[in-house]
């Protein structure tokens, strides 16, 4: 029956300490096999609520579940691996020595762990560094040992906090790759990530958190859907030009001999270039911008200001 | 299953920062030094003890209660150390995140450091006191009327440090935990000193002071409980005759109801500390 469940769900989560609140009332549901990003700036709450879901901060309201079961109880996070954002391990470890730990822990029996740690090892990169003590690690190598700790007792859902802020642009691939591959084989992955670029590569639904709130979720598709940014240059931009565009855009921003136009349909260009020349303006450069998941961040979280 | 996956944990930390070791190699120092101590004092009685002298039995008793009191500060010392920031020191650096994130209650987290922690404390203890106890019967061939009596109410004195001590950890940063635990330490020797010293003049007050410190930390009422057990019955009976003999030891066993205070005081730190730690935001 849990593994209908989503691997997710929140209901008016609500984190407050004293006056301050954290996170104001979440509602989110992560389906299995699903990258689900989620954004924030600093200070929005993000860490809190995932501490939340881990069962390491308790809510002050709310429901939280994962795969069905409540995340006051330790058997929620028996499927679940987490990479926190700030991944310290004992130094006086190796990094196989971690990862036994860890398999121990999340349940791995005897006989798997080895297999586990190898293949664990292997999938960050680390293979053959396992037998080192973590002292003599890379902050990055590190890091890849955060994300083989969370993908150590096979887990059905990947909670990632900021999983690739000490890695050079390679190891972000790697990464990338890592969670593409856990999509494939139905992991939902959770992540939690200032980068923008990252997190429209990787994920297929997003969710903004500003000031504790979730204030826009949906589809990366979705969002990124609306309104495609038209830039034209004109030899004179005239009351008539303008006219003739206004039925295909939702707003206009006329700067010397360019206009910025936020499209009504992104299917309406080549009827601009044909309204654009019917209205006499010589058309000297004519160029589409498709919004970007930081448009979408910037628009939400201004509105929201 | 859980707790003993983190008690090995705690115990595989201790060998690897290397603190047995240093433990291991101060103690043998101080083995040696008591045993080569012990072993000319006792050549030096027996050839030229001026008439009067306490006998040998005396003097070895004297010194095997000595050499236990610095035993029950070494044992105590490693206590504190061990657990002062055992749970404060992983919130701090935040490798407790990834731990308490698995499938485990935060309990078993006190109660696997605790219980590899007491098993340390535990075999030091016995090598140690036992290597004083050896000592001693070699050198003089003085043996504590009741060993192992000592050894328990001085491994319960540990024992009630450590869960202090991990009960601080629970709440408390490193630094504040340790430097509360060392002057709760340092409370009950003086309240245990007030409280001997008012027996020797018959003040109900210093006694009544020494009281409340044994209650606030029951830690010196338990190092005394252990050193009638390390005497001989002329030693006690001279104490009971002039009281006046030694006021960092007990000629009168450990009350029961102290006893049992002592055993519920240790359950209830450690539970708490559980209480504490459960309730805890990371």
């Amino acid at each position: 029956m849990a593994d209908a469940s989503p691997a997710i769900a929140t209901h008016g989560l609500r984190k407050e300490y004293g006056e301050r609140v954290a996170v104001e009332s979440a509602s989110l549901t992560v389906e299995p096999g699903e990258v689900f990003g989620f954004l924030g700036a600093n200070g929005a709450g993000k860490t809190t609520l995932v501490k939340m879901l881990l069962g390491l901060v308790k809510p002050t309201s709310g429901t939280a579940a994962l795969f069905g079961r409540s995340v006051r109880t330790p058997d929620a996070r028996r499927s679940v691996g987490y990479q926190p954002e700030q991944f310290r391990f004992p130094e006086w470890m190796t990094g196989a020595e971690t990862l036994a730990f860890h398999a121990r822990l999340g349940g791995v029996g005897s006989s798997a762990i080895q297999p586990a740690i190898s293949r664990a090892l292997d999938r960050v990169g680390l293979g053959g560094r396992g037998g080192d003590r973590i002292r003599t690690y890379s902050k990055g190598m590190q890091q890849r040992l955060a994300l083989a700790q969370a993908l150590v007792a096979q887990p059905r859902l990947v909670i990632l906090d900021e999983p690739t802020s000490a890695l050079d642009p390679v190891g972000r691939r790697d990464v990338r790759e890592v969670i593409a591959s856990l999509r494939d084989e139905g992991v939902a992955v959770f992540l939690n990530s200032h980068l923008l670029s990252e997190v429209e590569l990787t994920c297929d639904r997003v969710a903004i958190l500003h000031q504790g709130r979730v204030v826009r979720e949906g589809r990366l598709g979705e969002l990124l859907a609306a309104p495609t940014e038209l830039h034209l240059t004109v030899d004179a931009v005239t009351q008539r030009l303008l006219d003739a565009i206004q039925p295909f855009a939702t707003a206009m921003r006329p700067n010397g001999r360019s206009i910025d136009i936020d499209l009504a349909s992104p299917d309406a260009v080549p009827a601009v270039a044909r309204a654009a020349q019917a209205a006499g303006a010589e058309l000297w450069e004519l160029r589409t911008r498709q919004t970007t998941l930081e448009d979408v961040f910037i628009g939400v979280v201004r509105a929201q200001e | 299953m859980m707790v003993l996956t983190l008690a090995r944990y705690t115990l595989h930390e201790a060998a690897r920062k290397r603190l047995l070791f240093a433990v291991v190699v101060l103690t043998a120092v101080f083995l040696v030094v008591y045993g080569v101590g012990s072993h000319y004092l006792a050549d030096q009685v027996k050839v030229s003890a001026p008439r009067g002298a306490p006998s040998l039995t005396f003097i070895a008793a004297l010194m095997a209660v000595m050499a236990f009191y610095i035993v029950s500060f070494l044992v105590s010392l490693l206590a504190i150390f061990v657990s002062v920031g055992s749970v404060s020191s992983e919130v701090e650096s935040g490798t407790i995140l990834a731990l308490a994130a698995r499938p485990i209650r935060r309990w078993h987290i006190i109660a696997g450091k605790w219980l590899a922690q007491a098993a340390l404390i535990g075999v030091y203890l016995v090598t140690v006191g036992v290597g004083v106890l050896l000592l001693t019967k070699r050198s003089t061939g003085y043996e504590p009327p009741n060993a192992p009596a000592a050894l328990a109410l001085i491994f319960l004195e540990a024992l009630v440090l450590l869960s202090l001590s991990m009960l601080g950890s629970s709440v408390l940063s490193t630094l504040t935990n340790g430097a509360l635990a060392f002057m709760l330490y340092g409370v009950a020797w003086v309240g245990g000193l007030v409280e001997a010293i008012g027996g020797i003049f018959g003040n109900q007050a210093m006694i009544n002071a020494g009281i409340i410190a044994s209650l606030l930390i029951p830690s010196d009422a338990l190092w005394k409980g252990a050193s009638f057990h390390l005497q001989p019955v002329a030693m006690i009976l001279a104490q009971n005759v002039s009281p006046a003999a030694n006021p960092f030891t007990s000629a009168t066993p450990m009350a029961p109801p102290m006893l049992v205070y002592s055993v519920l005081y240790l359950v209830a730190c450690l539970l708490l500390g559980m209480w504490v730690f459960s309730k805890k935001d990371l």
